[in-house]
């Protein structure tokens, strides 16, 4: 038995003990940083393979729950916090050469933190302590974000200041969401909340439901609250942007689609707004990413769009629609945190981010750039990739969904369609055209390309055994229609 | 009642001050109060008129307290907005330093 409360003690402890231990022994940051993240992806391995066979439940303090805190991990929370720590030491291992000026010590610091609260975010079964978490993953996202140093720290203070105002807001919304809450049923804990929202005034579930969506579609990049995101991924350095794609905004879905799914049985209408706010997100994403020519800016739009497709397939509320939107967050983490890696070493070797600077790329730095088209082709949906099998389970859901789902099923594969045009340019770029300049580049070191090799093998992988992950994953839907039941 | 209203003027103030001023110093001043109107609502939800600190003893019974929840939550929702608003205010400070102004709208180098 492992305690699931040490994914999250270990490494608030130590982000507050690696600056003290830094002060004087120069340099040590990074190895404590890379022990904790470590320890942390073993736990959460163990933590896992305990949780698939029945949940854990963890009691906090003593206080028993409804009263005190409670994690509750199941297949669901186990499943993402692995995939949280492992996409964490991967991007420790791609650090350094982006990493070179600056006060090392307090990014790693950061990067913990971030961890941490990211870890908390999906354990937790107690709703205010998922809004501290939120403010804790907040505020190391603020200040990793502002941490760009060189000629990119202009757009990344501005990214910054738009950032944090807007994240303000959120915070505030989801904290009046929860008294509301809090004020009809009387708990926070969220198995406790769900039994008694039926009995709840309707009224005020459905205006705390309204707040809690605001709140937490700023985190999760929905349509039209997504103002910060483009900003953010394109002044943020590339191990940040990473983390944003792969884990921040992976948290904030995760405990927006919770929620919603928590007082789903007071207030079923929660999932037509998600329906519809996701499919505005997934065609202005892939619209506004279709005319960008800033390859950062280019992969946060698709980022965007892939938000959408998540949030339409979680409110189609059925479990093939679930079973593919937990397939798509997967592959999506990991192709999108492959791409980032990609781009970000790309943007390295040749300065700019411009996309027509990408020419004849392939002929340069060949295992980057099959690399990038490995990612690129598994968010566009080609078959043998991860996001292949997660579109067509997605819209195998919808077809479940009577004659409204065949018209999303049609809008799912058109949105494709314009993903598939705008990253075909770019990987055409990278492979057939002639090379332009830049005739001393060389490939990054191995640090670099590993963790970005071990993420294209999962994103293949996904592709050609997607049994082997629709084991963890139809349980983890299953945990999620049992919350909807109001169990 | 009145306090209910008064924490829907706080979260109003805040608001308002958020999407009408251009000052960024001003905004952060909206978020602090916005936090104090959030604050304020949680509280005067476990409020009861004239009951005591939650202490059970000497026959108080659990009617006559107030909820003691909604204050733990606001003693932790207080240090978040402390540590967001001196983090947004070293923010400005780094922002000034780059733009040279605190108006949001020249603040806008990045567009679509």
């Amino acid at each position: 038995m492992v305690d699931p409360t040490l994914l999250i003690g270990i490494p608030l402890f130590m982000a507050f003990l690696i600056p003290s231990i830094a002060i004087g022994w120069k340099n040590s940051a990074r190895y404590l940083a890379g022990a904790t993240i470590l320890s942390n992806l073993i736990i959460s391995a163990l933590v896992f393979i305990e949780a698939m066979n029945n949940p854990i439940v963890s009691v906090l303090g003593g206080w028993q729950p409804p009263y005190g805190i409670v994690f509750i991990v199941g297949p669901l929370g186990s499943m993402l916090a692995l995939l949280i720590s492992s996409i964490s030491m991967l991007t420790w291992f791609y650090l350094p050469p982006h990493i070179k000026e600056g006060n090392e010590t307090k990014f790693y610091m950061l990067f913990v933190l971030l961890m941490a609260g990211a870890t908390g975010m999906v354990l937790t079964g107690d709703l205010f302590n998922l809004f501290v978490f939120m403010e804790i993953t907040s505020i190391a996202s603020f200040s990793l974000l502002a941490y760009s140093r060189g000629k990119d720290e202009k757009e990344a203070i501005e990214a910054t200041i738009k950032y944090m105002i807007i994240g303000s807001i959120s915070s505030a919304f989801f904290l009046i969401g929860i008294a509301l809450l809090y004020g009809v049923t009387g708990t926070l804990n969220m198995a406790d909340l769900a039994a008694r929202i039926p009995q709840a005034n309707h009224n005020v579930v459905i205006l705390s439901v309204v707040m809690i969506i605001t709140a937490l579609g700023i985190e999760a990049e929905m349509f039209p609250l997504n103002g910060w995101t483009p900003d953010a991924y394109t002044g943020a350095s590339h191990p940040v942007s990473v983390m944003f794609a792969s884990v921040v905004v992976k948290a904030g879905f995760f405990a927006l689609i919770r929620v919603i799914f928590l007082v789903y049985s007071g207030a079923s209408e929660a999932l037509q707004i998600l329906l519809i706010f996701g499919l505005f997100t997934l065609f202005v994403g892939e619209s506004s990413a279709l005319r960008q020519t800033d390859l950062k800016r280019m992969l946060a739009y698709s980022s965007i769009g892939q938000m959408g497709l998540l949030l339409v397939a979680f409110s189609l509320g059925n479990q093939t629609a679930l079973v593919g939107g937990l397939y798509a967050m997967l592959n999506h983490a990991i192709a999108k945190g492959l791409l980032f890696m990609a781009a970000g070493s790309f943007i390295l070797a040749i300065g700019t981010r411009d996309i027509r600077a990408l020419d004849g790329m392939g002929k340069r730095m060949p295992i980057t750039s099959v690399l990038f088209t490995i990612g690129a082709f598994s968010i566009m949906g080609l078959p043998f990739f991860g996001g292949f099998i997660s579109k067509i389970v997605i819209i195998s859901g919808s077809m479940e969904a009577g004659s409204i789902g065949t018209l999303i099923a049609i809008l799912i594969l058109s949105a494709s369609l314009i993903e598939l045009v705008y990253f075909l340019r770019v990987v055409h770029r990278i492979w057939m055209k002639e090379p332009a300049k830049y005739t001393n580049l060389k490939e990054p070191s191995f640090t670099v390309t590993f963790p970005m090799m071990i993420l294209g093998a999962f994103v293949f992988l996904m592709g050609v055994y997607p049994q082997v992950f629709f084991r963890v994953l139809v349980p983890a839907a299953q945990e999620l229609l049992r919350a909807m039941g109001g169990a | 009642m009145i306090f209910y209203m008064a924490s829907a003027f706080l979260i109003a103030i805040g608001l308002y001050a958020l999407m009408a001023k251009k000052n960024l110093i001003k905004m952060i001043l909206g978020i602090t109060f916005l936090d104090s109107g959030v604050n304020l609502l949680l509280i005067s939800l476990g409020y009861i008129n004239g009951g005591t600190a939650p202490i059970l003893l000497n026959g108080v019974k659990p009617g006559e307290v107030v909820d003691p929840l909604p204050q733990a939550l606001v003693l932790t929702n207080i240090v978040i907005g402390v540590s967001v608003t001196a983090l947004a205010l070293s923010v400005v400070i780094r922002v000034y330093k780059h733009y040279k102004t605190l108006n949001s709208d020249k603040v806008r180098d990045m567009k679509w």
